[in-house]
């Protein structure tokens, strides 16, 4: 995280959560602050270091603010898939799930930590959301501790399965209309979404690798 | 108050304090300068809130909706046409004791005053050159943000008694289809919303420059939906289901309630809609409005 303002001089490099306060307190070296108050119940359980995130977006209609699901490969559970926009909003249903709301907590973190900013005025406080103000963005959020149950979880094995939902790189953005898809099976309601592991034979076939590394990489 | 000019003010202060007055030539000198001074009697919120925003152009130093807020503090906690504004720091609001969340209706005057339902997040220049060129057209004599206020209790006030302040039944959601967490269970939930507030605000805003009708006209309107509409809440289901939709497909749920919402009232209060008056088709209309912005 780096987060620069010139009026003020303050560069922002590290924060924690003050659980009495419900808000991140960010610090300077020279121990200047600024607060970011989550508009979630967000719940500070897990250790975000145990985690993985992977920036993705949808482009299709049918992945809304309210598409938030529980990550599946086979029966296990490798963490959440859900739009940025719903750690900044109370609208989803999901608002008061405790499970999300770990979750929540380690997304904020890690989204933190990927801000690198340099702004004209410092504000009274930081507003997260006006850095992700997109709304084609989403996160699967993973947990290391389950996905080493499945022997590792590697994201280039998983593109086709992400790529039929709908789901992209960010780096790959301009390729990224989502006309070509028909998400007939973007799953709708409160439910899992299952990914599936490119099979073992094309995964070290070169062509299928340059396709998937190259065109469509997630 | 100074309203603008503090910094200088007090540039001014510390230099004829620190001035050496021994040099009592260069000391007269500074004196000798010409100030130029406007003062303001009597004026209201609005005529202050206006001046603050035009002098303050080139600076931004905040949102309009942040001034606002600084502004009307002194009416959190205080009754409105019988509804308490309910300050955040003091718990949730709840409108069934008629209260309202007072950053709810500070929101919903921003909308009036920038005609827009979104919230403003970001601060610009073009909101504040918009926001002026709105309010230039208010008489700012009046207490606008009373008048909005007022006016919107009003018609708050309609909508519960119409739907007989029903609240609907978990078998009477499943009937209709509506799902198990909906947008609220009764009128008074409903339009209780930040949304609802910001999106009858933008509306009357809208339909005030288009010389449709004005916030004066609202008790009028009012009453005449009082006496024409049947009693029901059979709208109200259909508005949530819509209410549903809206959820299982928006990037921003919220945003999305509040431009159906807006063009509900701009159906509702429209004379010249075929909507005027009719609860159940300014539902369907306003939805329809709705739908082809977003597809």
């Amino acid at each position: 995280m780096k987060i620069e303002y010139e009026d003020s001089q303050d560069t922002y490099s590290r924060y924690c959560f003050d659980k009495a306060k419900r808000s991140f307190v960010l610090y300077t070296e020279e121990s200047s602050e600024i607060e970011y108050r989550p508009i979630l119940e967000i719940q500070p359980e897990y250790e975000p270091d145990h985690f993985h995130d992977y920036l993705l977006y949808n482009y299709s209609e049918k992945c809304g603010e309210n598409s938030i699901f529980q990550a599946y490969v086979d029966d296990v559970r490798i963490g959440w898939l859900f739009p940025i926009q719903s750690l900044f909003s109370k609208d989803h249903d999901f608002i008061e799930n405790e499970y999300f709301l770990k979750y929540a907590y380690v997304a904020i973190c890690k989204l933190l930590d990927r801000l690198k900013v340099n702004e004209k005025h410092e504000p009274e406080e930081l507003e997260l959301e006006e850095y992700y103000n997109d709304t084609t963005l989403c996160m699967l959020l993973c947990d290391d501790g389950n996905c080493k149950e499945i022997g590792g979880f590697n994201i280039d094995d998983y593109t086709i399965s992400l790529y039929k939902y709908g789901y992209w790189h960010e780096k790959i953005e301009k390729y990224s209309s989502g006309e070509y898809l028909d998400l007939e099976c973007f799953p709708t309601g409160n439910v899992r979404i299952h990914l599936k592991s490119i099979s073992s034979e094309l995964s070290t076939e070169p062509y299928i690798l340059n396709l998937l590394g190259n065109i469509f990489p997630v | 108050m100074i309203l603008d000019g503090l910094q200088r003010t007090l540039t001014l202060i510390d230099a004829n304090n620190e001035m050496d007055t021994e040099h009592h030539e260069k000391y007269n000198s500074f004196l000798q300068n010409t100030l130029r001074l406007e003062i303001y009697l009597d004026i209201n919120k609005f005529g202050i809130l206006y001046r603050m925003l035009t002098l303050n152009t080139g600076q931004t130093p905040m949102s309009t909706r942040h001034q606002l807020e600084m502004l009307y503090n002194d009416m959190k906690n205080t009754e409105i046409e019988g509804v308490k504004l309910i300050s955040d720091t003091n718990g949730s609001a709840d409108p069934n004791k008629k209260e309202f969340t007072f950053s709810s209706a500070i929101e919903g005057f921003n909308s009036y005053i920038s005609r827009s339902e979104l919230p403003i997040d970001r601060l610009d220049m073009l909101e504040n050159i918009k926001t002026l060129e709105n309010m230039a057209n208010e008489n700012v004599e009046k207490d606008l943000f009373k008048e909005y206020l007022e006016n919107y209790i009003r018609l708050f006030n309609a909508l519960q008694d119409i739907t007989e302040d029903h609240v609907l039944t978990k078998e009477e959601l499943e009937e209709a289809g509506v799902s198990e967490s909906p947008f609220g269970k009764s009128a008074v939930k409903v339009f209780s919303t930040s949304q609802a507030l910001t999106a009858f605000g933008a509306a009357m805003g809208k339909m005030k420059d288009w010389e449709i009708i004005e916030l004066k006209d609202i008790p009028n309107i009012v009453e005449m939906l009082q006496n024409k509409h049947r009693k029901g809440y059979e709208w109200l289901t259909e508005m949530l289901l819509r209410f549903d939709r809206i959820k299982s497909t928006s990037k921003k749920i919220g945003n999305a309630q509040r431009m159906f919402l807006h063009y509900f009232f701009r159906e509702l209060l429209n004379k010249d809609s075929e909507s005027y008056l009719n609860l159940q088709l300014a539902v369907e209309n306003g939805y329809r409005k709705y739908n082809s912005q977003v597809n």
